[in-house]
Order: C-alpha cells, then structure tokens, then sequence
C-alpha cells in the first residue's frame, strides 16, 4: 500500500493539489490513507489516524466550470448507471469543504440518501446549500460540510465524489464514503455496467 | 471469502453461517426492531445473494432496508475472540418500524459493543474502589462486603430513610425488578427516585386522573386521526420512527405547540398543519383557551361526554368515607380539580384566564391561531368530528406539571379523545417501558406530606441537600446534571464525600468499612456508582465504589416500547471484564446482607419471577409465562420465538383467539399446535368497543381494559386554576435590564435528533461527535444581535437568581408548600448556575428564548433551572430556566468545515 505523501497531511480544506499529488502518485483504483487528514471528520467511529480507504475510480469529466452556473446542481452517473450512482455536481456560491475552484466551492455528492436510499436528486435549498430534505423521511445534508447531516437518520454522512479540473473540464476521480446500496463502493473491477 | 477491511468505503457482509438473533434498539422509546450478525474476524460474505446471510444481491437498490452503513458494522468480542458485527434494522419488520425504517441513533448501534481496542475501549470492566483519591480494581467480593457492611450499619445507625437509591426506570426488567426488589421490599426505604425526576410517582399525573393510561395508544391508532395535536414535542426529534412511519403520512394536519421550529413543524406547516410557538410555560392558557372556544362554540364532542366522561355523583363515589390519602384520589376529590362536565364548563366560561385575548397575550400565540387549531381539533366536518388524537411530552409537563397534564386531559376528554382507533391521548414517551416493580414504593414512610393525611413521595435531592441521605447508590443515571440546579447538588455532593476527612486509604475490606462508617456517623455520604462507562462527576470523582455493569447485547434482556411491546433483546456479545448485569449485582448484595429470594440462576429467573408481580399492570406478562412453560421452555425462549414483533401488554391467554387477524398480527401471538389455547397481545387500553370475552386461565381483566382507569371507569375533567402556579411563573419570569446583556432569557432545553440521552455512546463515536461536538445554544437574531453573538460563537448563559427549596417536606397549613408560602418560610435559597455553548443563531427560536440539549454533561442547561418542584406532584419544571448570555470568545466550529454545523433543521 502506498503511503501517505506528506502535503496530505496539512489541512485539506480546499486543498486541491495535495489531492491531485496524491492521486498522481498512487495511480490506483482503491489506496489506504490517513483519512482523517484527507477528510477530516469524516471517519466513521474509529481514530482519526486510522488508515481508511479512498476509492478511486477511472477519471470521469462530468461538466465544465465555465458552464456551471451557481446553485444550480448538474446531475450525472458515477461508478455506474445504475439509479443509485446518480450524483450532483454543484457550484455553491460558497467555501466548502473538500470544494475546487478559485472559491473553493466546486462540490460533487451522491444523490441518495445514506439513511435509506431515498432519491435526493436536484433536491437542493440554494439559500443554505442543503441537500434534501429527502421526500422519504425529511433527511437534510450540508454541502459546505461535507455532507454532513444537519438533522434527520441517515448514520453516514452523503458520500462526497473528490473533484479535480482538468483545463475547463471537471475530473470526478474518487469517492469518499459508502455509496448507498454497496458493500463495496464501485471501482473499476466491480461496478454494475462493468460486470 | 477473505476478510475486507472495515473502512469508510466498505463494509465486510454476514457470511451465509453467521449467528443471526433478533433485538430491539437499546435507546428510544419506539424501541424499532433490530437483526444482529455475528461471525468471527477473517471472514466475510460475498456480493452475490448465495454468498452473504442477508440472502440478497450487492448493490441493493432504494428502501430495501438491506444496505449496510458503515456504522452498522462493529465488532465484538465472542467467548473472548474478536468478531465482526452488523446491527441492522430489521428489513423483514411488519411492526414498528416495518422495511427496516430507524433512526439515526438506532442506526449506530453497532458501533456499542464493547472492544479493547475500539471506541469503548473505556468501558467499565472491574469493580473500584477509591484509595488515596485514586479508583483501585478490586474484587467483587471486596466491593460487595464493603457496601454491605456499611449499609447495615446506615440501616442500624440512621434508619432506612438514610440509605437511598438512584436509579435508571428503564433499563430492562430484569435489572429494575431486582432494584425494586432490593429497595422497596428488603430495604423499605423511601429514599429512591428514579434517574429523571427526584422522586417516585406520576410523571403525567393529570393525564392519569382523568383514567387515561399514559401508553394506551398503539403506533397504529396514532396512524388513524386525522388531526395530530402535539403538547411539547416533535417525535420527529425523538421518536423518530413513530413519526417518520406512523405520523408523517399525507392528508394529517399536525399542530405543533413549541418555543422552536423544528422539522417535523416545517413538515405539519407544509402539509396543512399549525405551529402554535409558545412562551415557555404558559401551555394551561392555551388549553383553557381552546376549551372554551371549543365550547362556546358547540364543538364538543357531547355524545361522548355524555357516555364517557364521569358526573360529580361518579367522582366522589367510592371516595366520600375514604381517607383520601392517596394522591390521585386526593386531587380527583378535593372540588379544586375534579369537575363533572357543566361544573367545568361554568367554571371555563367564568374564567378570565380562558379568554382567547387574555391567552394571545400570556402564550405569545396570535389569536388567530389559537381559533384556527381549536377549529382544527373540535369543529365537526359534515356533522362528524374531527378524528383528533393528543399526544404530550417533557414541554408540556417539565414546565407546569399538573396544570398543563390536567389542562390537556380535560381538552382532549371533550374533544372525544381517549380511547378509540385515531382518538387516543398519551405520552409520546422518552425512555422505553422497563420498569417492572417488585413491591409499591412505601409512600408511608416518606418524609413529605401534602396538608393534612396526604402522603407525598421523597424530593431525594432536598433529602441529600438537607444532610439525610448517608449512602446512595446509584446506577446508570447522571444524577447531578440531570436534576435542577445541578451546580449546587454537585457541590453538595462533592462536600459530604471528598470533603470529609474520612477517605480510604487502603485497599482494605475492613479499613475501607471502618472509614466510611465514620464518615456517615459524621453526616457525610458514600456513594457507589454502577454504570457502563465512567461517568463524571458522580463515578470520577465522588464515588467510592464504582461497579461495571453489562449492558444491551450482553445479557438476555426484556421490556416493552410505547406501545407497550414486549420483545427478548437478545445477548450476542461478551460484557467488558467482569462487567456484570445489574440484577446479578444487586442479588450479590442482597444475599450478602441476609434478604431471601435472589438466588437467581440467570436473567430468566428474574423475568419468570417478576412475572408474577406484574398481573395488575399494563405490562403484564404472566401468561406469556405460564404458556411457556406448559410447552416445556423458559419465557425468554418463548419470546425469542416472536422475534422483533415481540406481543402486546397485557398479555391474554384464550383457548380460541378470536381477534382478527390483523389485529393478531399488529399485537403479537404465539399458538403452539402441541399446547392449549394461545396467548395474543392487546393493541389498546380503554378499548371500549372490543369484546375480550371471559378471562381465561392465567389472564387478567382489568377494568382499564375496555374503560377508563378511574374509579368508575370513566374520564375525570379537571379545573385548573391558574392561581396554583402563578406566584412561581411570575417571580421566575426573565427580568428585562436597562441594556440586553444585562437582561434576561428563558432558558430552555429538549432533545435533538442525532444525540440519544446524555450522549454516553454517541461520544465515543466520531460520526456524533462531528455533528455534535459541543454544547449548543439556539438564539433568535432579534436577541443575538444586541448582544453581539453569531452562529458560532461560544457563549456563556448564567443565572444568579437560580431558587433553591431547602426545606417544606411537611404540610401543615394551607398554602405552606406554594411558592409565597415556601419563600415567606424562609425555604427559599438564592443560588447561581451557568454552562457554556456553541450559539447557533435562528430564527427557529421564538425571541426571547434560549434553546439547548436538555442533557450535555459537560454543559448541563438545568445547572439554571430553579429546584422548586411543583408543590402537588413534586416533579421539577426543568423548562422554565432563565439567564443572561454573553460571548465568550469563538469557536473553532465557526470557521472549521469538518465539524458541527450551523444549517437551520426546519427546512422544507
């Protein structure tokens, strides 16, 4: 396994290059990092310094910055096409954790809630960059803080798609947490439409 | 399959052999139903439905209730070896929370069990002892000698009163029928209270003098009404999954009276539904108001008045050459409270207090408002009446407990709710049902009376206050913070055990034994903590004994939900060390010090014998038991058999059933082909229009069953006189300043969501913590600018006018025990109390309210709640704090993206 590049592990708010560094170096499809530097507080009832796993997938251009228009979610497919790989990439007008961008505010997240599956797709509060509330159960997410939930049930924050520009082109090259309906996130070998 | 590490990307699957047992969630009162997996490291399930226990496909698609969050799989250890664990909500449920529906807190349970080197690496494993400041193991057999020796010396020396317990109501049968057991029928003291109140008795008792048993009410006749009238909750906060699964369905308007805008308020706005947003304290007003809208107007449910609610011949009957000497009969008799329909009805319409202007002014609620719910509850639609259901909790009866319980269950009684399919009133509850008594708390030796022969349970926290308690033993509750004033009874206790100068300084039997004798002969306190982590500052720094008790998936458990649900929670795990389950250790005591019948063999010995106390009750069980037992298995097998549907208290026994299917299905049954008859559960209490037919075999009829538990079987309205609470509301009331920092705000509290109770395995869990990382403060702009405070920052609230009842345990003339009676006597203290907070700034809260989590042990709110209970029931109105609040500085969340945010919760 590799190990973890030393600029990771400074703060990662926004921190763009250390993460394109980091994905130059390991160039593969899943790699254990210190999560708690890459994303911090988002580790799941363990040390922050326990290695945790980064799923990184093929690099898959999901829009253009120049063609983004504020609070305005573009939805696309990740690591499948099935109904539960649907995610939303959103310019919240706003600094946000794990955000790209000159404002830091270029995020991407899955579309379904982690409570029970609920479908959240373009379901957005532009005033406070919410995701949701899901039409299932009322679950809210905070997109400025990496999907955290800010009230309802779901017992893992909504998984954030890690994002990079390539020229105008915006990269989704990896996931950090379980999409919804996996026991493993989908990587090259293992996602739906690949098998 | 090889094991895969456990990561925020993956989750290891059951494998198809995995030991599969049913339990229920260890924390909310809805008690949702739980499948555990268990298998040993180094294995794992595969993707494909052949190759996992779940028996499906990965991925599995939405609602299946089948995915596995990463915070549904822990681990554990099994006969000491190390195991994966999925803790999943039951996807197969057809009650509750049928699909596999939870909450979050539910949701997380996997991640409780106790492993070396994991999160609850801290919990406790080994008796201590505190030697040279400093807690010691020892032996279970030392720290059992030592507490028996000094308790027979408090029994012999200082009497039974000076030997007290604290305890947890709720945590399991087995464990609370042994503490009852212990203190009311070995001991026979009076000085027990449980963990949320300071004394024994009614937690509603005006909902339970009007006959209405506080869980009568099935999930399913909530599901029914057509109008949901909620009274100082949103079980969307707390009782989740009663209403995200029973309540938030489409055409039900909710009304919703609360200081804050909550989520489930967004939803009942959204859908048709009031927001009625309260000055805290004032909810008596209010339903005097909508009474007499209700009946000036001609709304009243006369037809069910005239058949269900009880005449002034009915109330005194039975009672007029009584002694009166219970408190129910007491306040039901008294002509203050208990009135026949016209005699409330000329006594509303008489009243200023019930005048629709007069209550805009006192709630805070615009008139309009009040018109519009009263019409939303009452008003018949075609010549039928609305199908209105009334359900309360802590902000109704922990602000104005008897008036506002007694004001509600006379609004609802003549609305025509109370016992029918969707017209049902009830707690919506906070803790499970886990209560099971050995013997009645002995109310006759209790040191506190109403005036005249009115016995009155203990105020423990005035007992301890006024130097009588001398050993307390207390389990699973933090005692301090959460009672009233909880500054001043930390220093309290802080005084009479570290502030002696008679310490342990040896791990001793004898010389610890002879130390604290000394020190309780010189009026100070030992106390022993028994609990599952180490809890501050009663387990950390006062005890002298700490004990390590086994907890849920340790040991076979039972107890009922709010809908009165009885299911086995099943052991799958080991406890930490030597931790032991509650019942064990108390029959270790109770056979040291001498008393019989403890000699329990495991947990269902306890279950089958507490069996027989419980007949009365609404928890009744017996003949779940009987009925095991002519099949040859013990109760707790029995109830293993019906898995997460679990059956319905009181349990029946019929030699043919001949409810309904679906009736049977929602209530639970089980019918043996080799044995007689079947046992079936009971959906609801006071169901007037069911036929139970004869009590057959073991079962018993009480007259709750199909009427109202009052002596005549009907419904007691009750006056409620403003005058019993005014003195109190207006010397607490916020002072204004000249500037805002220098004036007041109400301070109150409640739950939230994400957090469980005090937050104890929610703090050992990062995915909490990071929602919740601190105490917090929810402060409206128009209160927040002033004073310069932004979502944010750290505050400090503080009370210097925090009163404190240091005396009045005996009534002698009328109106000693009122508030003007207590403060021209003297027994009123002037104390001061504050705790620290993350402001969140919202227009959620209504202006000139504070808002926070009720129970932060760190930040304990109620450290500015005055310590004056309520003078007829004894019970605290821990909502009615107050305060000034100022910055203190920032912090760190309001710039850090990791933790904590600041997004309002009542989004729609």
């Amino acid at each position: 396994m590799p190990t973890t590049p030393s600029s990771l592990t400074g703060p990662c708010l926004g921190d763009c290059l250390s993460r394109r560094h980091f994905l130059a170096v390991t160039g593969a499809t899943t790699a254990t990092v210190v999560l708690g530097d890459v994303f911090p507080g988002r580790v799941w009832g363990q040390d922050p310094q326990t290695p945790a796993e980064l799923t990184t997938l093929s690099r898959t251009p999901i829009g253009r910055l120049s063609e983004l228009q504020a609070d305005v979610p573009v939805m696309f497919d990740y690591g499948g096409e099935n109904a539960i790989n649907t995610c939303m990439l959103v310019k919240l007008g706003e600094k946000a954790g794990g955000g790209i961008g000159e404002d830091q505010d270029v995020v991407a997240f899955s579309s379904r809630c982690t409570h029970m599956g609920g479908d959240i797709e373009g379901i957005y509060n532009a005033q406070y960059k919410v995701a949701g509330p899901c039409p299932e159960h009322l679950t809210t997410f905070d997109l400025t803080r990496h999907g955290m939930v800010v009230a309802g049930h779901a017992t893992q924050a909504l998984p954030q798609i890690l994002l990079e520009f390539d020229g105008d082109d915006i990269v989704a090259v990896g996931i950090v947490g379980l999409l919804y309906g996996y026991a493993n996130n989908p990587t090259l070998g293992n996602a739906p439409d690949s098998q | 399959m090889p094991d895969t590490p456990p990561s925020g990307s993956s989750v290891p699957l059951p494998p198809k052999n995995a030991k599969l047992v049913t339990t229920a969630c260890d924390y909310c009162i809805v008690g949702c139903g739980y499948k555990v997996w268990v298998w040993p490291e180094g294995q794992s399930g595969g993707p494909k439905a052949e190759d996992n226990a779940l028996g499906v496909d990965f991925p599995v698609g939405e609602l299946s209730g089948q995915w596995i969050s990463p915070n549904e799989h822990g681990h554990c250890l099994v006969d000491g070896e190390a195991h994966h664990l999925v803790v999943l909500p039951d996807p197969d449920a057809t009650v509750v929370n049928p699909g596999g529906n939870h909450s979050i807190r539910g949701g997380c349970l996997a991640q409780k069990p106790f492993t070396p080197d994991g999160p609850t690496k801290d919990r406790l494993q080994h008796p201590l002892m505190r030697v040279g400041g400093e807690l010691v193991p020892v032996t279970w057999e030392q720290a059992i000698d030592v507490m028996a020796q000094v308790s027979r010396h408090v029994l012999d020396r200082h009497g039974r009163s000076a030997w007290g317990m604290k305890t947890f109501s709720y945590q399991y049968f087995e464990n609370t029928y042994a503490i009852s057991k212990l203190a009311f029928e070995s001991i026979e003291t009076p000085a027990y209270a449980p963990h949320d109140k300071p004394g024994p008795g009614n937690d509603t008792a005006g909902i339970d003098d009007a006959g209405i048993i506080t869980f009568s009410a099935s999930y399913d006749d909530w599901s029914q009404a057509d109008v949901l009238f909620f009274s100082g909750t949103d079980p969307y906060e707390t009782k989740t999954v009663a209403w995200t699964e029973w309540m938030m369905r489409p055409g039900k308007k909710h009304i919703y009276v609360l200081p804050r805008r909550t989520t489930g308020v967004a939803w009942a706005e959204e859908n048709g539904g009031l927001f009625l947003q309260i000055i805290p304290g004032t909810d008596t007003i209010l339903h005097l108001a909508l009474a007499r809208l209700i009946i000036e107007n001609g709304w009243h449910d006369a037809d069910f008045i005239a058949g269900n609610v009880a005449n002034r011949w009915e109330i005194d009957s039975g009672f007029g050459r009584g002694t009166r000497n219970t408190p129910w009969q007491w306040r039901t008799t008294w002509g203050k409270f208990g009135a026949s329909f016209d005699e409330y009805r000329d006594w509303l319409l008489s009243n200023r207090d019930a005048e629709l202007s007069h209550a805009e002014k006192v709630t805070g609620i615009p008139a309009a408002k009040i018109e519009a719910a009263a019409q939303m509850i009452a008003k018949p639609v075609d010549g039928e009446h609305p199908k209105a259901s009334f359900a309360l909790e802590k902000g109704n009866y922990w602000s104005n407990n008897y008036l506002n319980t007694a004001s509600y269950a006379t609004l609802a009684l003549i609305c025509g709710a109370g016992n029918r399919p969707g017209r049902v009133v009830s707690r919506m509850g906070g803790h499970q049902r886990g209560w099971y008594g050995a013997a009645s708390y002995p109310r006759i030796f209790s040191p506190e009376k109403q005036v005249g022969r009115r016995k009155k349970e203990i105020n423990l926290d005035l007992w301890v206050e006024s130097g009588n308690l001398r050993f307390a033993w207390v389990i699973g509750t933090t005692w301090a913070q959460s009672m009233a004033a909880s500054q001043e009874l930390m220093e309290t206790f802080r005084r009479s055990t570290r502030g002696s100068e008679h310490q342990i300084e040896q791990p001793d039997v004898d010389h610890a034994t002879d130390v604290l004798k000394q020190r309780v002969d010189a009026g100070g306190m030992v106390v022993v903590h028994q609990d599952i982590y180490p809890r501050g500052p009663m387990g950390t720094e006062f005890a002298d004994l700490v004990l390590p008790a086994a907890t849920w998936g340790e040991e076979d458990f039972t107890r009922c939900n709010g809908e009165r649900r009885l299911r086995l929670y099943s052991k799958f795990c080991d406890p930490p060390g030597e931790a032991k389950p509650d019942w064990w250790i108390i029959a270790q005591f109770a056979q040291r010090m001498g008393f019989r019948d403890y000699d329990w063999k495991d947990s269902n010995d306890v279950f089958e014998q507490a069996a027989r106390f419980g007949r009365q009750g609404m928890l009744n069980y017996h003949p779940l038991v009987v009925y095991a037992k002519q099949m040859g298995i013990t109760g707790h097998e029995l109830l293993r058999r019906l898995g997460t549907t679990g059956i319905q208290t009181p349990v029946r026994w019929r030699t043919e059933l001949t409810e309904s299917d679906a009736y049977q299905s929602y209530a639970g049954r089980y019918d043996d082909p080799h044995t007689p008859g079947a046992i079936v559960g009971t959906k609801r209490l006071h169901d007037a229009q069911r036929d139970f037919g004869e009590p057959e075999g073991p079962t018993v009829h009480r007259k709750w069953l199909t009427a109202f538990n009052s002596q005549t079987g009907k419904g007691i309205l009750h006056k409620t006189p403003w005058s019993e609470f005014s003195d109190f509301y207006e010397r607490i009331t916020p002072r204004q300043a000249a500037t805002p920092e220098e004036s007041e705000l109400w301070v109150t509290m409640g739950r939230i969501n994400e957090i469980w109770q005090s937050n104890f395995d929610g703090k050992r869990n990062a995915y909490i913590t990071d929602r919740w990382p601190h105490q917090f403060v929810e402060i409206h702009p128009d209160d927040a600018a002033p004073r310069g405070i932004e979502s944010g920052d750290l505050v400090r609230i503080e009370n210097d006018d925090v009163l404190v009842q240091t005396g009045g345990f005996v009534g002698v003339a009328g109106g000693s025990q009122s508030y003007t009676g207590l403060e021209q006597a003297g027994l009123i203290r002037i104390s001061r109390g504050g705790y620290e907070a993350v402001a969140i700034v919202t227009t959620a809260i209504r202006p000139g309210v504070l808002w926070s989590n009720a129970l932060d042990t760190a930040n304990p709110p109620n450290s500015v709640v005055h310590r004056v209970p309520d003078p007829i029931t004894n019970r605290y109105r821990f909502k009615l704090g107050k305060g000034r609040i100022r910055k203190i500085g920032e912090s760190e969340y309001k710039t850090d993206l990791r933790q904590m945010t600041f997004r309002p919760r009542d989004l729609t």
